[in-house]
């Protein structure tokens, strides 16, 4: 069965406006994946490699004259920050190209290069889930003739294979769910000096083992793994005797709420007998994580409630990444007692679509960040004021109290808050970074 | 409403055996119109049993036995059961009023318990990470039971039925647990019997323990806020654990599934006591170690008919635990002949699939010698010829009736140690230089003298060895056996000629000199099939003629030690 790539007449407007500007564009495709089928949500032309000197002197970037000048690492860098903004169950299905020679007839091998490069920068952190899979599309978009082909391309078997693109209407089932973290973590002795982030690797890999073998409830109803979404709304009412919110799910317009449990059932009996330890100190991670999903109806139960865990760890990695990128050394390493606040999701609808798409703000930052990312990183130009749902809401002073209570009672004084006040320029932050990566490798490159 | 009172057989047999005034506390069931009073406790200091027992069985009054005037402070709500010296069984009284004015009571027997009642034995985990100060471990503690009352999830194994407070998923709520036994077959004794069997055994439902890690729609508006990080630089002595869960509640057959929450809930918050009981003592000595694993034993001592959970430290040896099962023996009125808290004595809730049968004889067609009858007291496996796929037809069958021996060392708790297998048996034979090193492996049969040396030299058991030299003589070999069913109880091994047998017990005639003997036959090659073994003879009554005129024969009595 040959692929299929499902697009909708936004999608095919975009890209003609953009081969319209650019003889030359690269940019990411993201979708979800469902049967054989890959629903596109939306193309982000990557922005053009702009320095900082380029920025400071005012020169504005240059555009691509052909196609070998796509930077892979420019473009990997982007696929990743792309993939931080999506729900669980979207992923960067892979890339398209404007230029205006057919570049998949032969399959060009700087195509194969960019391919491989976006993989490896999205599976370097497991917890992004970024790259599921190794096949990847290629839409290629004619800016001579205005027509499009789309190929998928197996990065580790090399193999191209024809895909169909059809233009159709596309439904969603819109799953919710909250889930609450509250993990202490104690610091053995000789790890006291470790920086922060290697500790938060720990409860990462604890939550990701709790969330393998935890129990998903769809609308507080077990569910067999293999039943698909869009038959919920229909065996709830064979069975509504066990049914107290008799509420019409079947029509899509309420969201699936998904409770999780945590089996309590280990039967670690090799948990380790020493359990009285020396600790040099403790971190504890507390808050919610607000998840919003959008699954194709036919998205099995099992293969939702991956998508949810996926949508958990990956919101959880891409904040404190965020975090750590926005410390510099030695707070990150410090010797004294802290509170961090890593930036909280917030929800970004896109234009014509139901679909939201997640930014992190930091504390201080507003919509006016979030246009910013929105443009910069999904080419989204948004007139006026950003819509943004504050789905998670931010730790007040009263929170911080309590936890100081709990938690820091012993030394008060020794508390610094690790909000930026001046944190305005983080939305640049990731982008500035990895300009950084790219003249390192950029040089690395010539010199070798 | 009037209350009535039930008091069970166990409680009614302790006590009339008391030569010594005492007073202790009572525990017991209560539903709407009924007390069913299962436990008592004899104690002056302040060791409470209620955390011992499960859910659902609390104190409920005061026992008093002596003279008939002895002073008793009135409890609200309770009752007061006396015995007075001279006089015929207990009298109840229940408080009205301020007072305890005298009441009826009716005894009940086990089984008509087990068939009003079951137990859900609960099974999880919690992690525990707290300071390790006494303050400190107290707070976690109560932080723990009260997150519990909000997050825990509780569902029946092996099925997608959760119970949750005020919410069940997966079942009706009104349904009784009764109804929903019979319709999914819960207990596995009763699969594949056909006629209705009566219980005699407590019935245990196990369900999981699960924890929400959503929020609930309807769960009262906490202010929540996206996930932030504190940290705490200071360094701490800490406990960082899980606690291990395995609790039990007793509930009336009837409850409806919806009541279910609080009574495992509280179950929960037992064992929880129990646990901080321990870990307290433990800062307050302040031991230097590293190790604070305790591990919990059900036990269910048949004098008792009701379960008591205890946490034994992993690190604690049987004999360091001795004093305090003295103490326990005591306080519950039970006979310090045989243990009942070791290690070895927990409650069996697994019965392995195709493992050996436990007590064969039970139920079996009586004698009709009109003499002394003196039985193997307590639990024994069957071991017989094929048993674990090994065929041993024709050559093991004195080493099978030597691990039904060891079986009844293990299960009355005197050892700690598996049943010998084969190969230990001739290993340890080897070892001891009975025999050659290629006697391993092989397939040559041992007699009562193996046997011996085997029990005392891996179980550190002593026998008796009795000789016959004919079949014809066993019966006068009678009052021996009498007394040795009657003082030590433990089954023994006969061998004689090639065959080896395990005798269970005697009906010994004085009058007429007539013996029978209780058989239990290793040759038995079939399965694990109690209606074949008992009606075909494997396990029965037999007369002197069973035994060879021509052979002589060894038996094997395994001596048991008196203690707890």
């Amino acid at each position: 069965m040959v692929r299929t790539a499902i697009v909708d007449d936004n999608l095919e407007k975009y890209l003609s406006a953009v081969s319209r500007d650019n003889n030359y564009a690269v940019g990411l495709i993201l979708g979800q994946s469902c049967l054989g089928k890959d629903y596109i949500i939306h193309f982000a032309k990557t922005p053009p490699l702009q320095t900082d000197d380029d920025k400071k002197s005012g020169k504005s970037a240059e555009k691509p004259k052909k196609i070998e000048d796509f930077n892979n690492v420019w473009l990997a860098d982007h696929a990743r920050q792309a993939t931080r903004m999506l729900p669980g169950g979207f992923y960067v299905l892979g890339i398209f190209v404007i230029s205006p020679d057919d570049v998949l007839n032969p399959f060009n091998p700087k195509i194969k290069s960019l391919l491989h490069s976006v993989h490896i920068q999205l599976s370097s952190n497991k917890y992004l889930f970024g790259s599921p899979n190794t096949d990847k599309l290629v839409l290629h978009h004619s800016s001579k003739t205005q027509k499009y082909f789309c190929k998928s391309y197996d990065i580790t078997s090399h193999s191209v294979q024809p895909v169909d693109v059809k233009s159709q209407p596309k439904n969603w089932i819109n799953i919710h769910c909250d889930f609450t973290l509250n993990k202490l973590y104690y610091l053995a002795k000789h790890q006291g000096e470790l920086p922060l982030e290697k500790h938060i690797k720990v409860i990462l890999d604890e939550l990701s083992g709790i969330l393998d073998t935890a129990v998903f409830l769809y609308d507080r109803e077990f569910r067999d793994k293999d039943d698909s979404l869009e038959t919920l709304g229909k065996k709830k009412n064979r069975n509504s005797r066990s049914s107290k919110n008799s509420h019409e799910s079947g029509d899509g317009q309420k969201p699936l709420q998904v409770s999780i449990f945590q089996s309590m059932n280990s039967n670690s009996s090799t948990n380790s007998d020493v359990n009285i330890l020396d600790s040099g100190g403790r971190f504890r991670l507390i808050g919610k994580v607000a998840s919003k999903l959008w699954m194709q109806p036919k998205t099995t139960i099992a293969e939702a409630s991956e998508a949810v865990k996926e949508d958990i760890l990956r919101s959880l990695t891409s904040r404190l990444e965020m975090h750590w990128d926005s410390l510099i050394e030695e707070e990150n390493s410090e010797d004294i007692n802290s509170v961090h606040e890593p930036p909280r999701r917030v929800l970004i609808a896109l234009p014509d679509s139901e679909i939201a798409l997640s930014d992190y703000l930091f504390p201080g930052e507003g919509p006016q960040e979030a246009k910013v990312s929105l443009e910069e990183l999904l080419d989204v130009k948004i007139n006026g004021k950003l819509n943004i749902t504050d789905v998670e809401g931010q730790a007040d002073a009263t929170d911080l109290d309590k936890y100081y209570k709990g938690a820091l009672d012993s030394d008060k004084d020794d508390v610094s808050l690790k909000d930026k006040p001046d944190s305005n320029h983080l939305m640049y932050m990731g982008l500035v970074l990895s300009l950084l990566v790219l003249i390192v490798a950029v040089l690395f490159k010539v010199f070798m | 409403m009037k209350l009535n009172i039930k008091i069970s057989e166990s409680i009614t047999k302790r006590i009339s055996n008391l030569t010594d005034s005492c007073s202790g506390k009572l525990y017991g069931i209560i539903t709407k119109d009924n007390l069913v009073i299962v436990a008592l406790h004899v104690s002056q200091n302040d060791f409470d049993l209620t955390n011992s027992l499960p859910s659902g069985i609390e104190f409920c009054g005061i026992l008093s036995v002596g003279s008939e005037n002895q002073h008793h402070n009135v409890i609200p709500r309770t009752v007061l059961i006396k015995h007075v010296f001279g006089n015929d069984g207990l009298s109840a009284f229940i408080e009205e009023n301020g007072n305890y004015k005298a009441t009826s009571y009716i005894i009940i027997t086990e089984q008509e318990i087990n068939n009003t009642f079951l137990y859900i034995r609960l099974k999880g985990e919690i992690p525990l990470k707290s300071e390790f100060t006494a303050s400190a471990l107290k707070e976690t503690f109560q932080n723990v039971q009260k997150t519990a009352s909000l997050e825990l999830v509780f569902s029946l194994l092996k099925s997608n039925i959760f119970i949750l407070d005020n919410e069940t998923i997966g079942i009706d709520s009104d349904i009784s647990l009764n109804e929903f036994c019979e319709e999914s077959n819960s207990f596995n004794e009763e699969i594949n019997k056909k006629k209705k069997v009566i219980n005699v055994k407590p019935r245990i439902l196990e369900f999981n323990l699960l924890q929400q890690l959503t929020k609930n729609n309807s769960s009262e508006v906490i202010k929540e806020h996206a996930p932030i990080g504190i940290l705490d630089k200071h360094p701490f002595k800490v406990i960082d654990t899980l606690l291990q869960i395995d609790s039990l509640a007793v509930v009336k057959a009837d409850t409806k599934i919806q009541n279910l929450y609080t009574t495992l809930l509280q179950s929960i918050n037992k064992l929880l006591k129990l646990y901080e009981i321990k870990f307290l003592d433990f800062v307050n000595i302040n031991k230097l170690t590293k190790n604070l694993v305790y591990e919990i034993f059900h036990f269910y001592p048949e004098e008792c008919q009701h379960f008591l959970t205890f946490l034994y430290a992993k690190d604690q040896s049987e004999a360091e635990l001795k004093i305090l099962r003295l103490l326990l023996h005591k306080q519950l009125l039970l006979e310090t002949s045989a243990p009942c808290f070791r290690r070895s004595n927990q409650y069996m809730f697994d019965k392995k699939p195709n493992g050996p049968l436990i007590n064969p004889h039970e139920g079996i067609r009586a004698t009709d010698n009109g003499g002394v009858i003196a039985l193997v007291r307590g639990k024994y496996e069957y071991y017989h010829y094929c048993q674990n796929k090994m065929d041993d037809n024709g050559w093991g069958c004195a080493y099978r009736s030597l691990q039904t021996l060891a079986s009844w060392f293990k299960l009355q708790g005197f050892v700690d140690r598996d049943v010998p297998t084969f190969a230990e048996i001739q290993q340890c034979l080897v070892n001891i230089k009975d025999k050659p090193a290629c006697f391993v492996g092989s397939r040559q049969w041992i007699g009562s003298t193996e046997v011996n040396f085997v029990l005392n030299t891996l179980l550190g058991v002593e026998n008796k060895i009795l000789y016959v030299s004919s079949g014809d003589d066993m019966a006068s070999k009678g009052q021996e056996l009498v007394s040795h069913f009657q003082n030590h109880g433990s089954p023994v091994m006969i061998g004689g000629g090639v065959l080896a047998h395990t005798i269970l017990g005697v009906d010994y005639n004085q009058q007429t000199g007539d013996i029978r003997f209780l058989i239990l036959d290793p040759h038995y090659t079939g399965g694990e099939d109690l209606h074949t073994i008992q009606s075909k003879g494997w396990c029965g009554w037999k007369n002197a003629n069973f035994w060879d005129k021509g052979s002589y024969y060894n038996m094997c009595l395994p001596l048991v030690p008196r203690e707890v």
